[in-house]
């Protein structure tokens, strides 16, 4: 397969307002692609788009050449970050990410808690989420998407209240996987130094509109 | 692709509920209490009358007592509101991606309802355990008026069937409340309405049936009111297709509102 996804004239509106509009665009499978766009412009939108947690207005999406959004398809073999990591506030980390394991069942608690050590959290903290530093949300969120071991990952903002330490763990993970395991990566940042370290291909994105850069 | 999805998770969340069994406890003192209270106005009449009779009196003629009172409340609290904390919290956007939208709603209904109904299967069935320890002599039937009313003609052919039917259509009663709360709290995007509207509903049911003397009570302890001679079996069948519809038009007007609020 060439692409890991493709988008075809997608196009998102909401009332009178249009968030997303006829955006094209394929990712190539083994690519780190960057988007870059500033708040509202719609990045998330389109993440969301990707992730078949909104039903576009028009155009067809397809990740590893399935149609997403239709039909209530999510996409296979991808892990997403979308927004704010969102988890139940009164269950540990580990907690929370076993529920999130057990709906798919591809991997069990141990590879789990290795996950979580992987992008620095420690897997046996009895804390509620709810009492986690903005900091560890993000590292939890960013677990979430990467413990199955998705072929795609597509992470909105994954950088976002990390230390210059985690961060610079989060690039070293990213790449390896990528060029070691031929993950395919969209992710967007406000960092330009993020999108120039990281990414292949880089595309803004500003009033719903896509281009190359 | 092999999915078991979350109900797994679900029922294991609802049985390690502190809330859970907090709801349980307390609905089993309520209808303690009841024999207490029954047991100082008619104590020789009824009290070594067996097990089957402390349980009906107990928790079926005077229900309508603290039980009542406080069970509009009970079955909502586990889980009610699970789908819109799914959402507050961005938890849900997690889930819908790795399983259908349509496979995720079907198994949350499933498990509100049963974290809704076993309150009251649970704490009944306990209940009615305990009894046995109390009396286990043989029940008699006792005229108390129950033969005349809903469901008599199976008070009439067997007192331990009756008591059965009633745990069922209590436990029922316990799931449409909690799917109740569940859709309420979609609607109003608010965890504590959705935690209290459905027993303010039941109890004003109660309020306008007094005021009016038109029959809209929510069930099942007032539609089984032993004062209440007229109550018939259709009446309460229809108290629970008039609460199943409300619960399916509530649900799906909040889950459309849920959805276009953007917080998937």
């Amino acid at each position: 397969m060439k692409n890991a996804i493709e988008l075809e004239n997608v196009t998102k509106r909401i009332g009178q307002e249009l968030l997303l509009n006829r955006i094209n665009l394929a990712i190539p499978v083994g690519q780190i692609v960057g988007i870059v766009g500033q708040n509202g412009s719609g990045k998330s939108m389109l993440f969301k788009a990707i992730s078949g947690l909104i039903r576009i207005t028009e155009g067809e999406v397809r990740v590893w050449g399935k149609d997403v959004g239709k039909h209530g398809n999510f996409p296979e073999d991808a892990g997403f970050l979308i927004e704010r990591p969102g988890f139940l506030p009164h269950m540990s980390g580990l907690k929370n990410l076993e529920i999130l394991a057990g709906i798919q069942k591809k991997i069990g608690r141990e590879e789990i808690k290795e996950t979580m050590r992987l992008v620095g959290l420690d897997p046996d903290l009895k804390r509620s989420f709810a009492k986690y530093s903005l900091g560890m949300k993000q590292k939890l969120g960013i677990a979430q998407a990467l413990m199955e071991k998705p072929r795609l990952l597509v992470l909105d903002e994954p950088m976002n209240n990390l230390d210059e330490e985690s961060i610079a763990r989060l690039r070293k993970i990213l790449v390896e996987l990528n060029q070691e395991e031929n993950v395919t990566i969209l992710m967007t940042s406000h960092d330009a130094q993020d999108i120039r370290m990281l990414c292949g291909s880089v595309y803004s994105i500003k009033n719903g509109e896509i281009n190359a850069m | 692709m092999r999915q078991s999805g979350i109900l797994r998770s679900d029922l294991k969340r609802i049985v390690m509920s502190p809330i859970f069994w907090a709801a349980i406890i307390v609905s089993m003192i309520c209808m303690a209490l009841n024999l207490v209270n029954f047991k100082k106005a008619i104590l020789d009449q009824y009290i070594h009358q067996g097990t089957l009779n402390l349980f009906i009196f107990s928790a079926v003629i005077v229900g309508g007592g603290m039980l009542s009172v406080i069970a509009p409340v009970l079955p909502v609290l586990t889980y009610g509101t699970c789908i819109w904390d799914d959402m507050e919290s961005g938890y849900i956007r997690s889930i819908l991606v790795r399983m259908k939208f349509s496979k995720y709603l079907l198994q949350r209904i499933v498990s509100i309802s049963i974290s809704g109904g076993a309150v009251f299967l649970v704490s009944m069935t306990l209940y009615w355990g305990i009894m046995i320890f109390l009396d286990p002599s043989n029940s008699p039937m006792i005229e108390h008026g129950l033969a005349s009313m809903a469901f008599g003609n199976i008070y009439a052919y067997s007192m331990l069937l009756y008591c059965v039917f009633y745990v069922v259509l209590v436990t029922i009663f316990g799931a449409l409340q909690a799917l109740l709360a569940a859709g309420v709290s979609l609607l109003a995007q608010n965890r504590y309405v959705g935690l209290i509207v459905p027993a303010v509903l039941y109890h004003s049911g109660r309020i306008f049936y007094a005021l009016s003397g038109y029959r809209v009570s929510f069930l099942p302890w007032y539609s089984y009111s032993i004062s209440d001679a007229k109550t018939t079996s259709a009446a309460v069948y229809y108290d629970y297709a008039f609460y199943l519809v409300l619960c399916v038009i509530v649900f799906v007007l909040g889950w459309k509102r849920a959805k276009r609020s953007g917080r998937l």
